[in-house]
């Protein structure tokens, strides 16, 4: 799943150069939406933390 | 004459963001430390904030691509500054070593700032944002070589990432490439 965010925006970049500007935009809200998404699951994890 | 200027600033974040990406890279392969999960999404941080200059560059500055460049630098320093308050207590430890004496994590919080106060300043000269033409922008050799080494850098971590974690989640402690293995 660490992959998705990275595949997301490289398809982005393919409607870049393809001058495809709210499809860029799209697949671009989709890639920050997973690395929040993924960001949530490693911050909600318990922390091995020993104090 | 400042249009001109700001495209040379967008094509200069872009390069320096894609060196930023290509030194962790060299880190990786060169000391064979591999990428942590808060290290790949401090990578997907700084993708998501270039995307913004990228966009300014294909299409001519938009006040909405900075916003990509802005939101991309938050949300990649929020997991900068996750990790480095993971590790700020003495005796927790610390991930990979440091560089000029701060991890990497550190420096990439610092960089994330750097990215949002440079982009508020581009925004600060806002008149040539209304100027920008509907007509495909010309791409000078700066910017091609920004948006060259850019993409690399983005499919070189699909393919990184891919062989370390495959389609799944990546362990805390990585210590081998999982799809190598």
């Amino acid at each position: 799943m660490m992959v998705v965010p990275f595949a997301l925006i490289t398809l982005a970049l393919g409607a870049l150069f393809l001058r495809r500007r709210r499809i860029a935009l799209t697949v671009w809200g989709l890639a920050l939406l997973s690395l929040l998404w993924l960001f949530h699951l490693h911050a909600s994890d318990p922390l091995a933390l020993s104090f | 004459m400042l249009y001109r200027i700001s495209r040379s600033f967008d094509a200069l974040g872009l390069l320096a963001i894609a060196l930023v990406l290509a030194a962790a890279f060299a880190d990786q392969l060169l000391h064979d430390e591999l990428p942590c999960p808060l290290c790949l999404l401090q990578r997907v941080g700084f993708v998501l904030a270039g995307f913004g200059f990228a966009m300014n560059l294909v299409f001519g500055p938009r006040a909405s691509h900075y916003a990509l460049t802005i939101l991309g630098a938050m949300a990649g320093g929020a997991v900068a500054l996750r990790q480095t308050l993971l590790h700020v207590v003495p005796g927790t430890g610390a991930y990979g070593d440091p560089f000029l004496g701060l991890h990497f994590y550190t420096w990439a919080a610092i960089l994330f700032a750097l990215i949002v106060l440079g982009s508020a300043l581009l925004l600060l000269f806002d008149a040539r944002l209304s100027t920008s033409s509907a007509q495909p922008e010309h791409i000078d050799a700066l910017a091609r070589t920004a948006l060259v080494l850019f993409t690399l850098m983005v499919v070189g971590n699909v393919v990184s990432t891919f062989l370390e974690c495959g389609i799944g989640l990546c362990p805390d402690n990585p210590t081998d490439y999982e799809m190598l293995g």
